[in-house]
This record gives C-alpha cells, structure tokens and sequence, in this order.
C-alpha cells in the first residue's frame, strides 16, 4: 500500500464534508474518485495533497504520516480544473516552475522540460504563453508541469471537465497512456462514471462524504453494493422482493405474486429466508423474445413504450405494474416491439445482483 | 499597451468612447438591407450623444483654459496683469530653465510625488493584499475606512494634521511628556508634513488597482504554485507580484499623477519655505499676475508628469513583462 488514508474525516463550518474515510491505493494505480458534486471527492483530494487539513485521522504515504505535512514539501502533484497555468510565464517556464522550485540545477532543466513536453505532444510550444493554447493544450501543459517533478502521487480534480465532449474522450486515454507509461499512482477525481470507467484500475463511489463501495470498473457495475451505486454507475431495473428459497449458489425472492426471480449468491451465508432484498438487473442483460424460453426469469409484459435510437432500441415494458427498461443492441436481424406488444422478458441467473434492503 | 494608454487617458481625465460599442438595435433594424450591400461604415451616434454632456463640460472647463494657458505661455510679459500677444516668444521656459531656484522647485515636486508614490504602494500594497483574503462584505467595510477621508475637506485634513504634527501637537507633547525630547520637534511646515499629508491622503489611489489585480487573479494559481514545491515568499516573489503589476503601475501613476499636481495639501501643509510647482504657477497667475510665465510653469508641470508617466509605464511592460500586460 503506498498511500493510505485512515479514518479521515472533514467538516467545513458545521457541513460534514467527509466522514471517516478509508481506503488504500496501490503503486502505479490509476484510482478514481466519483460522485456527485458534494460528495467530497475534491475535499479528499486536496486533504491528500496539503490544502486541507483533516479534522481526524492520518493520511500514510510509504509508511510516513503526512497528514500535517506542508504542500510544499509533500511529494504529491496536483492537475487543476482550471488548468491553473501562471499567465505570465511561458511553456517553458510554467512546466520548469517546480524544477525551480526543487532547486534542480539549471542544466538539468532544460532537457527535463523537453522531454515532459514531448510526452504531452506538444514540443514546438515552448515559447508560446498559456492564452495562446488551446483549452486541451492547457490541461496538457499542467499535466506535463505536474509530472515533471516526478512526484510520488498524481492528483487530478476533474482535469477534462473544461474541455468539449470529443477533446474530453480523447485526452482521458491519452492522460491514461501516459499514466501507464510513467507508472505513476495517481487518483483522479471525476463526477463522470464513463471517465472513471475508461481510466481506473479501481473506483470509489462516493456519496454525501461517505464511500459507498471501491472495486474494479467491472465489479463496480456488475455488482454495486448499493442502490446509491447501481443508479449512480449506470441505468438500473431495480426491484424489492423476499428471499423464499435458498439454494447450492442460487437463490429465489418474490417480488409479487407472479413474479419470482432467481439470482446467484456465493454462499456465504448471508442469503437467509425472509431476507428483504433488492435486486438489480442492467438493461441491456434483458433480452425480449416472443415466446417464453425455458429460462429462469422469463417474465410476460406489455410493451408501453418503444424508442428507436440508431444503435439500440430502447424499451420500456411493464410486468406487475412494474417498470423495466431494456436496452437492445441494433443487431443484423432485430425484433422489433411495438407499443402494446406482449413480450416475454427474460434474464439469466447471473444477469442479476442482489444487496440487501436496508429499511428506509 | 492598450491597458496602458488607458490608464493614461484615465489620468488626463479624457474618457475615450468605445470605438467598439454595441450596436444599437433600432437603429440597425432601419437600414439592414443597406449596410449589407455596401458594407459601409456606419457611424454610431448614440454611445457618442451619452458621452455629449461629459465632452462639453471637459471642453469648455478643462481643453480650452488648458490650451489657453499652452498659448500665453509663448507670449511676452507687459507688466502685472497684461501680456504682449503681438509676438510669439520662448523667454518664459528659457527662464524657467535658467533658474537654479526654478529648477529646484520642479525636483522637489518631482522627489516629493516619488517618494509619496513609493510609499503609498509599499503601505498599500501589504493593506490590498490583506483585503484580498477577505469575505465581500468585510473588504467592503475596509475600502470605506479608507475612502472615508476623502469626504472630508482636503483643508480640514490639513488643520487634524496640524493638530497632530505643530509644535504644541499631539505628536510633540506625548514625546515631551515622556522625556524623549527635551524641545518639540519640527514636524510642521517641511518636506516631511507635506509627505504625510500627501501619502495619507493618496493612499486609497494606490490601494483600490492593487486590490483590484489581487482580487482578480484566479487563487488557484497560488495553490498551483504552492504544491509545485513554491514556498510563501517565492509563491509572492514569482506569481502574485508578477501578476499584479498592472495594478501597482496604475496605482502609481495615479498617486504620481495627483502628487505632481497637488495645491492644497502642499500649501497648507508646506508652509512659506517648501513650495512646489502648483504653488508657484498659482503664485504667478494671482499675486505676481505674470500670465505667461505662470503658464509656462503650468504647461512645464503637465509635460513633465506626461513624460515621467510614460517612461515608466513603458519601462515596466515592456521585455519579458509585456505579457502580463495584455
């Protein structure tokens, strides 16, 4: 573990920004922060790099406390939202700064700043003034500027929110390339789960300063732990049902009467009978079919509403006065479904992902 | 230098129109169809017929009495209160700059109204970048306290000033009363009053731009510095003062500007013995009633400060530091 934070929380004039936060980061890990605006993954970010300092709790770097460390003199490097570029200096110089600052001999600085300049791509730009670089350009000049004094931790605050859709989708594999290429730890903050997903090695889902689960971008969206982070990572069908059966990997829940859904579970005991759960099925593991296969959760429905999207359809059916979107890729030969069809919707066993309800 | 030549009009209290004002709808709706064929320039008269009132006073109190003086200074002296316009002269500057007392007058102006600059940017400055860090409503509240004197008369400032620094002042008598002098020190009617009074007075002039660059420098870019390994002092040393130049060159061109042509403060406060060149033009065209000559100071002075001012504001832009004049 080179990073760690144990325990911290934070509060800002009476507002509990974060509280009693945990997590570890490993070297060389891409890790991603994300949440909705307030959630605390920028506070945590600047408690790491030394803005902030915690109310409780320690932050580890290497087996060393830094949690009162000054910003200076913290090995972290810090890519701002707004680029934070100094206006006065040149290329040259904005990206030299902390070489300076590190009192690296003058000689040294030259051939460090050119190399950080033909990471980014842009080594004809020396000379030029932030005001003349694009906003894509910018953030890459204070990527190079951060990287530059090798520091130990990279810290990015939504480095790409500036930036148009396009720029962003392009900039975040190149910022993840040059991540890898480096093979530097860095965490990333981002209130974009598709950003977070093409970047991380892991993520956190946070939520009014709490985490709500960290994982892979694979574990985080098959299996989210909550509601909070089912809904917030992609579109879910979510439904509350009673465990009824409990078998070898598998169990049964009734929603309603005629709906009776099987789902796995890894028998570890925390699946009992008459456990209140909720369970989870991404729309595009549904799939609708005429007539009912032999399939563990084949469901009838009516059609209610049907949207023709170019590369999917999307569908919206109703079971029980329940409500599943389902999303359909636009393969070669596709059934259509139209509004007022009756559809079988049907989904595996292991299409589905269970938590428990916590009475609310 | 366009930030520059503003700052210039600004201090000659010529407002320039905006050569790109908005066009005015109605005005545009009326004749679309021509102005696309011909793409002829179209004057826009309306920003000009706002600026109407403002031009005609500074015309006829500012442009003609100042171009007035610029021509009777080239006119002969005919005794007290006359001046000989049958033909054009330049005895009056010849005059001016053959008097070691003259010119003695015009370096003390011009070292007075450098020092006060000097010190009204280097007390204002630490006050601007306290101000800075604070919330709206407090920063508010500490700009009136020091625009606050201001509206008081610039003579009833220099009376709490003799309050304060004569003989028998406040000053004087705490210092006596304590056995730290034995007889008053001689705080009245010098160079060193007529700074005082000056750099209190002028101060606001230098604080309001230099708070005006701090306020508007994006605080990130001290963060940015900070956690690029910069300490305090290099954080100031190579980001905020850097940045906020443009407001200490305004500033100071304002507390210049004003310093170099100060009546009051320099009369009331500098007594018989210490005159400036304000006073002596004053002199000139009221007691002496030698028209052209009290021109000649008058037009001297203006060129003068115009000169200075330039020289220096080219100076700071220019080089590495143009860009951040922009």
């Amino acid at each position: 573990m080179e990073l760690e934070l144990r325990g911290i929380s934070k509060s800002f004039a009476g507002f509990q920004a974060v509280t009693a936060i945990s997590f570890g980061i490993e070297k060389g890990e891409l890790f991603s922060m994300v949440g909705p605006s307030g959630c605390g993954k920028t506070t945590i970010l600047r408690l790491i790099s030394g803005f902030l300092t915690p109310d409780e709790g320690q932050i580890i770097l290497d087996g060393q406390d830094i949690t009162f460390a000054p910003i200076n003199k913290r090995p972290t490097a810090l890519v701002f939202q707004n680029y934070a570029l100094f206006p006065h200096l040149s290329v040259f110089d904005n990206i030299a700064f902390g070489l300076r600052m590190h009192t690296v001999p003058r000689r040294d600085i030259k051939p460090l700043v050119k190399e950080a300049l033909d990471l980014i791509r842009l080594p004809e730009s020396e000379e030029k003034y932030p005001s003349q670089l694009s906003g894509g350009q910018q953030q890459r000049v204070a990527l190079a500027r951060a990287l530059v004094i090798r520091p130990q931790i990279l810290l990015l605050d939504e480095p790409l929110s500036n930036l148009d859709a396009k720029l962003r989708e392009n900039l975040r594999i190149e910022i993840r390339q040059i991540q890898k290429k480096v093979g530097i730890t860095s965490i990333f903050v981002t209130h974009d789960i598709s950003e977070a997903f093409a970047m991380s090695d892991r993520i956190a889902v946070l939520n009014s300063g709490l985490i709500e689960q960290v994982g892979s971008p694979v574990t985080i969206y098959e299996s989210p732990h909550t509601e909070f982070v089912a809904s917030f990572v992609g579109k879910s069908n979510q439904v509350l049902g009673v465990v009824d059966s409990v078998g070898d990997g598998v169990a049964w829940a009734r929603v309603t009467n005629s709906m009776r859904i099987c789902f796995r579970h890894d028998n570890d005991g925390r699946i009992k009978e008459q456990l209140k759960v909720r369970l989870m099925v991404r729309p595009e593991r549904i799939s609708l079919v005429k007539s009912s296969t032999p399939n563990v959760n084949s469901f009838l429905g009516v059609v209610k509403l049907a949207v023709y999207l170019g590369s999917e359809v999307h569908y919206e059916v109703d079971i029980d006065g329940y409500t599943f979107i389902i999303e359909r890729q636009n393969h070669k030969n596709p059934l259509h479904f139209s509004q007022g069809d009756r559809v079988f919707v049907e989904w595996g066993d292991d299409d589905c992902s269970w938590y428990s309800h916590t009475s609310d | 230098m366009s930030s520059s030549n503003g700052v210039m009009m600004t201090v000659l209290g010529t407002p320039i129109p905006p050569t790109n004002a908005p066009p005015v709808p109605a005005a545009t709706a009326k004749r679309p169809m021509r102005r696309k064929a011909y793409g002829k320039r179209r004057v826009n008269w309306f920003p000009l017929l706002l600026l109407t009132p403002l031009l005609v006073i500074m015309v006829i109190f500012f442009v003609v009495p100042l171009s007035r003086s610029v021509v009777i200074s080239f006119f002969h002296f005919s005794g007290p209160g006359t001046f000989d316009s049958s033909q054009l002269t330049i005895q009056n500057y010849k005059d001016f700059l053959s008097s070691p007392f003259y010119l003695g007058i015009l370096r003390r102006t011009f070292m007075m109204s450098l020092i006060v600059t000097i010190l009204c940017v280097a007390i204002g400055y630490p006050v601007s970048y306290y101000m800075m860090q604070l919330s709206g409503r407090k920063q508010q509240i500490y700009m009136f306290c020091y625009l606050a004197p201001w509206l008081i008369n610039v003579v009833v400032k220099a009376f709490g000033w003799t309050l304060i620094l004569s003989p028998a002042g406040y000053i004087n008598t705490i210092l006596l009363n304590l056995g730290i002098i034995q007889t008053p020190l001689h705080l009245m009617y010098n160079d060193f009053s007529m700074i005082v009074g000056l750099t209190q007075g002028e101060m606001v002039f230098a604080v309001m731009p230099i708070l005006a660059s701090l306020v508007s420098m994006d605080p990130e870019l001290r963060s940015a510095a900070a956690d690029l390994g910069a300490s305090r002092v290099k954080t100031f040393m190579r980001i905020t003062l850097p940045l906020s130049l443009p407001g200490i060159v305004a500033g100071s061109v304002f507390v210049f500007t004003m310093s170099m042509a100060a009546y009051t403060t320099p009369a009331l406060l500098g007594g018989v013995k210490v005159r400036v060149m304000s006073y002596i033009a004053y002199q000139q065209n009221t007691s002496t009633l030698n028209f052209p000559f009290g021109s000649a100071v008058s037009v001297i002075l203006v060129i003068f400060t115009i000169v200075v001012v330039q020289v220096y504001m080219r100076a700071m832009a220019s080089g590495k530091r143009k860009v951040i004049f922009r």
